[in-house]
């Protein structure tokens, strides 16, 4: 087990200090709502953040306060009513459909609660199946390195329903990883798991972050889960309310607890 | 893609075995028409009497309109005779050694002390040459009044050389001296023997002077083939001509062989056209089916950056690989299966026994790619909707689809529903086998409304079977959950039972109420005393009809000269032929013979350039009495008739009457004549003269109407058996392809049994709730079956039968229920107890 420091490298996150250098993910007064059967719901209501290239930041939230929404817009899995989503640079809004999933295979990697690996494929299949869709060649140093930092080199013939939970969103985590993104995304990665195998995911993505330079970006609503972060922001009512840096557990729950009072 | 389509239909050989098996079975039964059809095209008997020849050169058997494409076509039921002037303008061309005109003469023969005759077809010994036939045994016919058998048929008949025989042509029976036997010098026997008589006694025999039924031809030495049909086409001019050369001239020599190929090519017309369209309904059913239990894996796809381009394209791929094994495996299936249609045909009759099928690789090709095709379109028709999805909707909706099913399903159901409600009304605009089509059609088209309309119709149906379910608390109501939670999972698993019901309903009982009507007009229209019918010599001759009615005890006599007519008309601009059967009558005492159940006009006008019509059948072609129709006799010759009346009694009696002076030369004389008594003549009086005078006549048999309509009937229902040929095969064909939807979609279920399980309810109530689920599902289809073939049904049996209640026995109808309860029931019952044998913690980790 390597990596239990926490973020030796802490200084490269929050609004860019030189203007030269292009974050991983810019919002700009985004809004969403809505249609529902009751009339108009209001999920995101200007929402305006930046992730710095090589940052660790989770989001936070009650339940229904719009984190989901929040992902799912960042991801350009769901377009904004209004506003503006950059993905390292490029503007998301007015791509058409085919568009935005070639540039969310190429730029954004996705790591769900549910795993949703293929049943169907071994794991090696279902790691390089971006690269596939992509039409790109395995660039196999760097597949090797994220193999071996998920700790499934020796699980690559195996399927899915032979492998643990924990083992399973560490292969998730090696799919979102295989096309070295400008972001990765994950929703709730550690909902199905115990607190162990949780722990260990965790760890995995932070590791990810110091190891591969990568960008990360969970939504959770366990303390413990955001305290891995650099950095937390909370969203209650569609909106960010508050940010703590280098969170721990009982002051990430301090904050949450406010937020009820709020 | 296509490596990652391969990995997962390897992966998951359990989950496509259902649409494997379907699409299997539908290029099975696709190939098995397309076997029919080709047979029908190619098929042949090795020729025989005239294997010795090189082309033999007949009339033009197909009737074609000028400006119409090639479906506008028939093939007509007379034998298009060439005038003589032709045997001698080819027997002059130097590429020709030898031209012979050839006669079809149906002769029975028979011994003159009255043994049973047999029916034979009888030639000119100038025609010998063609086989080559050489006497064994006496000599040729050397004079009129001589005849030369078969070794075969001399043996069969018990006479030799110089003995005597009675020839029997057109019921009139004559003594002819044997001169000979004679063999055919390459094969054996051939069919059931061959008369030769000598030319003069053809001549005088043939039904036409001046014309010949085929010319044979010899070539002269070293003329090929091509150069010899140049010739032959040169030489017929401006007459129109079909040359027919190696193994084809048995079309011409065997006239049975024609009118079974005609008989496979309707019958793979009729009953290929509805299995191609039931295959494909089918297997896109199933693959919808198969596509949707798959939406989660497809919206985790999406997710993950697939476009929806790609997504199609996998699901293509998928499709492809499958469809290809399947159709390749398919094939052999599909060969028994023809085989099988083909032994049932000849059983029936309907098909010479020694008309082999034939097994091209077209058809098979065509089955395979038909189904690709289908599978192709179907699948990725499927998946359009989870493939455009937005991914994070697709995560949402994987489960279960709730979302409302798309408009075009609501508009394609409400336009099969119109067109399936107006196709059932066929029958009251035309009262012929061709409005009964309609029927079948309908309740096609009703169940497709039915499966694309799905829960719109199924809600307020599933409510009210289910409500007394809720009674029972654990079983019955777990069974009205499941049963109402996901309408569209029991639409696809309802539809192709649904299809069984209604289709088997639709079919047997059009049969039936078909043959009812026949029988019933038969009943009612013939009112002659007695009817005289020939068995076996082509027909009664006008000399005979004449002495018949000479009888001093005979009134009004009726020959029925049958034959068809068919009457150009055009359908929306588009020239299209209508074919009716038709009667050639004798005019005078019609009206005492026969009660065809005139509807406007006069019967009493039928003589000359005229007609007479069923109602419904001038109505199709706008023609009012006194119109002028020009239509084409049984061998094509055009002719204009005036319409003088319309009648009801169609169905049995005959589509059109015609004089018989207008059929003279163009159709063959009548099967059988309708004899009324003289004034004060008792039916029994007139049944003791006709006796005595049929005793006369050989091949003449005495008969009365019921028997007419008895004879009608076995017409009907052979015309009936014929077509439940088909029908059971396309059952068969649905059967499998109901108890492949249930077993898929229960299959699919087990982690929803095993979840069951672990709340606590018992592995019995688990099994008691799948029980009511089926028995709903039977229930409906039942239901729904009887109501898409109830309401075609009862307007042909209003239009047929003027009754609301179809024909037919109720056993149908109990058996067809009892059936689909045992598919239905079973098909669900046997995964639910396959899945239960896994412990439910196990089943509940499986991922789907």
């Amino acid at each position: 087990m390597f990596g239990r420091r926490k973020s030796g490298q802490g200084v490269a996150f929050g609004p860019p200090e030189t203007p030269e250098r292009t974050p991983a993910l810019r919002m700009g007064e985004v809004y969403r709502t809505y249609d529902s059967g009751a009339g108009k719901v209001t999920a995101l209501q200007g929402i305006s953040v930046e992730l710095a290239k090589g940052s660790f930041t989770a989001v936070m939230g009650p339940s229904g306060s719009g984190k989901s929404t929040f992902l799912h817009c960042a991801a350009g899995l769901d377009r904004p009513s209004s506003g503006e989503v950059w993905l390292g640079g490029t503007s998301l809004s007015g791509m058409s459909e085919n568009r935005l999933t070639r540039l969310r295979r190429e730029r954004v990697g996705f790591v769900f609660q549910a795993y949703n690996l293929l049943s169907a494929l071994t794991v090696q299949d279902n790691i390089t199946m971006p690269l596939r869709l992509n039409g790109t060649a395995v660039d196999r140093g760097w597949a090797e390195q994220v193999v071996f930092q998920v700790g499934m080199a020796d699980r690559l013939h195996h399927r899915p329903a032979e492998l643990s939970g924990g083992q399973q969103q560490r292969v998730a985590i090696a799919r979102a990883l295989i096309t070295r993104p400008d972001l990765v995304l994950a929703d709730e990665p550690t909902g199905a798991l115990d607190s162990r195998a949780g722990a260990q995911v965790l760890s995995l993505l932070r590791d990810t972050v110091a190891a591969l330079g990568q960008t990360v970006l969970v939504v959770t609503h366990d303390p413990v889960a955001a305290s891995y972060a650099q950095r937390v922001l909370f969203l209650a009512d569609g909106r960010l309310v508050d940010s703590l840096d280098a969170p721990t557990p009982a002051a990430v729950a301090e904050r949450m607890s406010r937020l009820g009072e709020r | 893609m296509i490596d990652i389509a391969w990995k997962t239909l390897r992966a998951r050989k359990g989950s496509f075995s259902g649409a494997f098996v379907s699409l299997l079975c539908a290029t099975a039964l696709i190939a098995a028409s397309g076997i029919l059809a080709e047979s029908g095209l190619r098929s042949s008997v090795t020729p025989h009497r005239y294997a010795a020849a090189d082309a033999v050169v007949g009339g033009e058997q197909t009737l074609r309109l000028p400006g119409g494409d090639f479906t506008v076509s028939a093939r007509l039921p007379e034998t298009v005779r060439l005038p003589s002037d032709l045997v001698d303008a080819m027997g002059a061309l130097d590429e020709v050694e030898l031209a012979v005109g050839d006669h079809h003469l149906p002769l029975a023969v028979g011994s003159p002390d009255g043994a049973e005759p047999r029916s034979v077809l009888g030639h000119g010994w100038d025609t010998a040459p063609l086989g080559p036939f050489e006497p064994t045994e006496g000599t040729a016919p050397r004079r009129s009044g001589e005849v030369a058998l078969t070794t075969g048929l001399a043996t069969a008949l018990g006479t030799a050389p110089g003995d005597r025989v009675r020839i029997v042509s057109a019921a009139e029976p004559a003594e002819y001296l044997v001169s000979g036997t004679v063999d055919h010098q390459g094969s054996g026997e051939g069919r059931g023997g061959s008369v030769f008589l000598h030319p003069d006694d053809v001549e005088r025999l043939a039904p036409g002077p001046e014309a010949v039924d085929a010319i044979g031809i010899i070539a002269a030495p070293g003329v090929g083939t091509d150069e010899l049909n140049a010739a032959l086409a040169s030489a017929a001019g401006d007459t129109p001509v079909t040359v027919h050369t190696g193994a084809a001239v048995n079309r011409i020599e065997f006239s049975d062989v024609g009118a079974a190929r005609g008989l496979l090519l309707a019958i793979s017309g009729s009953f290929g056209g509805l299995a191609v369209l039931i295959a494909l309904f089918v297997v896109s059913g199933t693959l919808s089916l198969s596509v949707n239990t798959r939406r989660r894996e497809l919206a985790v796809l999406r997710a993950i950056g697939s476009t929806p381009g790609q997504l199609l394209r996998m699901i293509g791929a998928e499709a492809l690989l499958l469809s290809l094994v399947a159709g390749i495996l398919g094939c052999l299936p599909g060969i028994l299966v023809a085989r099988a249609m083909h032994g049932a045909f000849v059983r029936l009759g309907v098909i010479p026994a020694d008309l082999p099928l034939v097994v091209g690789p077209l058809p098979l090709a065509a089955a395979i790619l038909l189904t690709t095709l289908t599978a192709l379109v179907g699948s990725t028709a499927a998946a359009l909707r989870p493939a455009w999805t937005k991914p994070v909707e697709a995560m949402r909706e994987s489960s279960a689809d709730r979302r409302a099913p798309a408009r075009w399903r609501g508009t394609a159901g409400m336009v099969c529903l119109v067109l399936g409600i107006s196709s059932a009304m066929t029958p009251i605009a035309l009262r012929n086998d061709a409005g009964a089509a309609g029927t079948g059609g309908s309740a096609l088209l009703l169940v497709v409304a039915v499966a694309l309309l799905g829960p719109t119709v199924l809600r307020p149906l599933v409510a009210a079977v289910v409500r007394p379910l809720r009674r029972f608390r654990v079983s019955g109501f777990l069974a009205a959950e499941a049963t109402e939670s996901d309408l569209r999972r029991l639409g696809t698993v309802l539809t192709p039972l649904v299809l069984a019901v209604g289709f088997t309903l639709s079919m047997v009982h059009t049969q039936s109420v078909l043959a009812e009507a026949v029988s019933d007009q038969v009943d009612e229209g013939v009112t002659a005393d007695a009817v005289v019918a020939d068995t076996g010599s082509g027909g009664v001759g006008a000399d005979v009809v004449g002495e018949l009615a000479a009888l001093p005890e005979t009134g009004p006599v009726t020959p029925l000269r049958e034959t068809r007519v068919f009457v150009p008309y055009s359908v929306f601009g588009d020239p299209d032929l209508a074919s009716f059967p038709a009667r050639g009558v004798a005019p005078e005492g019609l009206e005492d013979n026969l009660d065809p159940g005139v509807a406007d006009g006069d019967l009493g006008d039928l003589a000359g350039a005229t007609v007479a019509m069923e109602r419904s059948g001038a109505d199709l072609l706008g023609a009012d009495v006194g119109d002028e129709l020009d239509v084409r006799l049984g061998d094509g010759t055009p002719a204009t008739l005036r319409l003088v009346a319309t009648y009801e009694r169609g169905l049995g009696l005959g589509g059109a009457m015609v004089p018989q002076e207008v059929v003279d030369g163009h159709a063959g004389p009548p099967s059988r004549v309708l004899v009324g008594a003289a004034e004060g003549t008792s039916p029994e009086e007139l049944a003791a003269a006709l006796e005595a005078f049929t005793e006369r006549y050989p091949t003449l048999l005495l008969d009365d109407r019921d028997g007419f309509a008895d004879s009608a009937r076995a017409e009907a229902d052979l015309a009936a058996w014929v077509n439940l040929v088909g029908l059971a095969v396309i059952l068969g064909y649905i059967a499998i392809a109901v108890v492949n939807s249930l077993v898929m979609s229960t299959a699919a279920r087990s982690r929803e049994f095993a979840l069951l399980r672990l709340i606590g309810t018992t592995r019995r109530q688990v099994l008691r709730a799948l029980r009511w689920e089926a028995w709903v599902i039977v229930v409906l289809a039942v239901l729904l079956g009887t109501l898409v073939a109830l309401l075609p049904l009862s307007v042909l049996s209003l239009a047929f039968l003027g009754t609301p209640v179809p024909a037919g026995s109720p056993l149908v109808y109990a058996g067809v229920a009892a059936a689909t309860a045992v598919l239905g029931v079973g098909s669900v019952m046997f995964p639910v107890r396959l899945a239960l044998r896994t412990p439910p913690v196990e089943a509940i980790g499986l991922r789907e």
